[in-house]
């Protein structure tokens, strides 16, 4: 902490200065995150699908066992995560490209001179955007369809296979986040960085899985969606099938949010700025 | 203090900037002239750690500016001034600079004042003209109230009120024992501002001297004289010993040799008349223009010369 006494600048009273860590570049970027209009209506337009999809393509539910019906239910919960995952790597990816595409990165840098600090700042605000928005989108789905989780289709958190969908599910939204930021960081590029994820997330996995290969099979089964599904699948495995295992899943999964944080803040410590 | 010692940065075989030394001072202002592309912001990006020198180190109050903990009341800068977001409003843009270091929301509103941007405050960075960003560069330079501000090109896009108040803002800081430097291109805006000048050119520097020794040092020394009586009053200038170039202008010539003071009597004596009597030799500019010429004659000297070629390629 420094104080500087008043003088030409400081009309009044001192300035009082603290040091430039992670703490207060997590303040930083939550103002910058929160004080963009896109941001907002990314989060909008986030919960919209995240509620509205599910509301409008669930129906009534035809299971009896209540174990299986509560595992239903919170998959019927994160039914749109395939759409609401890209618009939450929209946001990640933004945090990070935003900076070298407007040329803010100059001021943060300055201000903030560890970068790995700047980096993991982001990387924060990201996460919790993205569990926001899976919280807030998980219970409001769970009140829009009502009805239709009663009965045998009702939530049970006694339920250990339904608390993992449910707790896999909150991975993949930060895993997501923190991908997106961290690619934007390598890329510094918004539009390769949100294809990129795109590519990942909706396009590769149905091409790589189907294709008599099995280099492409086994790249198609640890894309992150892929591996999340993995992660939570119940179903015995054919063998001959490529697929990763419960635990395998999981793991693949946190892979693809740490290592190209890593790599990111590698590349953003080496490279000018 | 900022100290720079055989700072280098080259992009591929490009040498942006070559083996640099000096050393800026508190309690004057300090110019960094040279041409665009003479490598006056790279090294302002090496100052500030945003690029990485490739040899050679600069520091900032003693430390290089990774190490510093509160960067912001060590050195405001402002480097570029469209680096902000464009959708984020002025004063929101200060007050995410300033929790970086914890800085209050009123220190964000007197650097507003001081700068006069209070009444735009609410407005998006985007909307800003050249000038209200440059404005708003200066207003996050100060936040920390820093020991060292460091403006490049400072008065680009400003009107002629905005030139002055940052003349006004860097003679007071300077006053007030801080260490200034700015970048500029503008000649005679260094020469209103400036205590001591740093030239660069092709990312060497080519003098570093206070601004009076080094525009006595270089400056091409003249008095401009203007007079109907040219003709008869360049006889007498020669025959005092001075010299006398004639000027696009017949009823004007350029005198070295013999001081203005001199010529005024030398036109009494004479009864000639005398319209206007100038001296030329303060003009940065004219130093400046003189030193790069030196240096542009050198350079095109040297491979030309068929002896050096012939030394070059025995060696």
């Amino acid at each position: 902490m420094s104080a500087a006494t008043p003088t030409d600048t400081t009309p009044g009273t001192e300035v009082v200065t603290h040091r430039a860590g992670y703490a207060r570049a997590l303040r930083s970027e939550w103002i910058k995150a929160r004080t963009l209009r896109s941001t907002w209506i990314l989060v909008g337009f986030a919960l919209l699908a995240f509620i509205g999809l599910p509301v409008l393509v669930t129906g009534e539910t035809t299971v009896t066992d209540p174990a299986e019906g509560a595992v239903a239910a919170m998959h019927a919960i994160f039914t749109a995560s395939d759409f609401v995952l890209i618009l939450v790597a929209v946001l990640g990816a933004l945090l990070t490209t935003s900076e070298f595409t407007t040329g803010m990165a100059r001021n943060t840098f300055t201000a903030t001179p560890k970068r790995g600090a700047v980096l993991a700042a982001k990387a924060t605000i990201a996460s919790l955007f993205a569990l926001g928005i899976a919280v807030v989108g998980a219970v409001a789905t769970f009140f829009a369809l009502g009805d239709k989780l009663s009965g045998a289709a009702s939530l049970d958190f006694g339920n250990a296979e339904m608390v993992k969908v449910l707790v896999v599910s909150l991975i993949g939204y930060v895993v997501t986040a923190v991908l997106a930021a961290s690619l934007g960081v390598l890329l510094r590029s918004s539009v390769g960085t949100i294809f990129t994820i795109v590519a990942m997330q909706l396009i590769l996995p149905g091409i790589l899985l189907s294709v008599p290969s099995d280099i492409a099979n086994w790249v198609g089964a640890i894309m992150p969606g892929v591996a999340a599904s993995a992660a939570v699948n119940t179903e015995p495995i054919d063998p001959g099938t490529i697929f990763l295992t419960p635990g395998a899943g999981l793991a693949v999964l946190i892979a693809w949010a740490v290592l190209p944080f890593l790599a990111a803040m590698a590349v953003l410590k080496a490279r000018d700025i | 203090m900022i100290e720079a010692r055989d700072l280098t940065k080259r992009y591929g075989s490009k040498t942006a900037v070559d083996h640099v030394t000096f050393t800026v001072q508190p309690g004057i202002v300090t110019g960094f002239l040279g041409p665009n592309g003479a490598g006056k912001s790279t090294t302002m990006r090496m100052i500030l750690g945003l690029d990485k020198p490739t040899a050679g180190q600069v520091t900032v109050n003693g430390k290089p500016y990774a190490k510093l903990v509160t960067p912001l009341s060590e050195i405001g800068a402002l480097i570029d001034a469209k680096g902000v977001h464009p959708r984020r409003s002025a004063r929101q843009h200060l007050r995410a600079v300033a929790a970086t270091h914890g800085i209050s929301d009123k220190r964000v509103d007197e650097v507003l004042d001081l700068t006069g941007l209070t009444e735009v405050a609410k407005r998006k960075a985007g909307n800003f003209s050249l000038g209200m960003g440059q404005r708003l560069g200066i207003a996050g330079a100060l936040l920390g109230d820093p020991k060292i501000v460091m403006f490049d090109e400072p008065v680009n896009g400003l009107d002629p009120d905005g030139v002055l108040w940052v003349r006004q803002l860097a003679r007071r800081l300077a006053e007030n024992g801080r260490t200034v430097f700015l970048s500029s291109h503008l000649m005679s805006e260094v020469q209103q501002t400036a205590d001591h000048v740093i030239i660069i050119g092709r990312g060497k520097i080519l003098a570093d001297a206070p601004l009076q020794e080094f525009v006595r040092a270089h400056a091409r020394e003249g008095v401009l004289v203007t007079s109907p009586d040219a003709g008869g009053l360049a006889e007498a200038v020669k025959a005092a010993g001075g010299t006398v170039q004639a000027v696009d202008h017949r009823e004007r010539i350029s005198v070295t040799g013999i001081d203005a003071r001199e010529i005024g009597r030398i036109a009494r004596d004479n009864s000639l008349w005398l319209a206007e009597l100038r001296d030329e030799s303060t003009s940065l500019e004219d130093a400046y223009m003189h030193l790069t010429a030196e240096e542009t004659e050198y350079r095109a000297g040297v491979p030309t010369g068929k002896t050096d070629t012939a030394k070059e390629a025995s060696q």
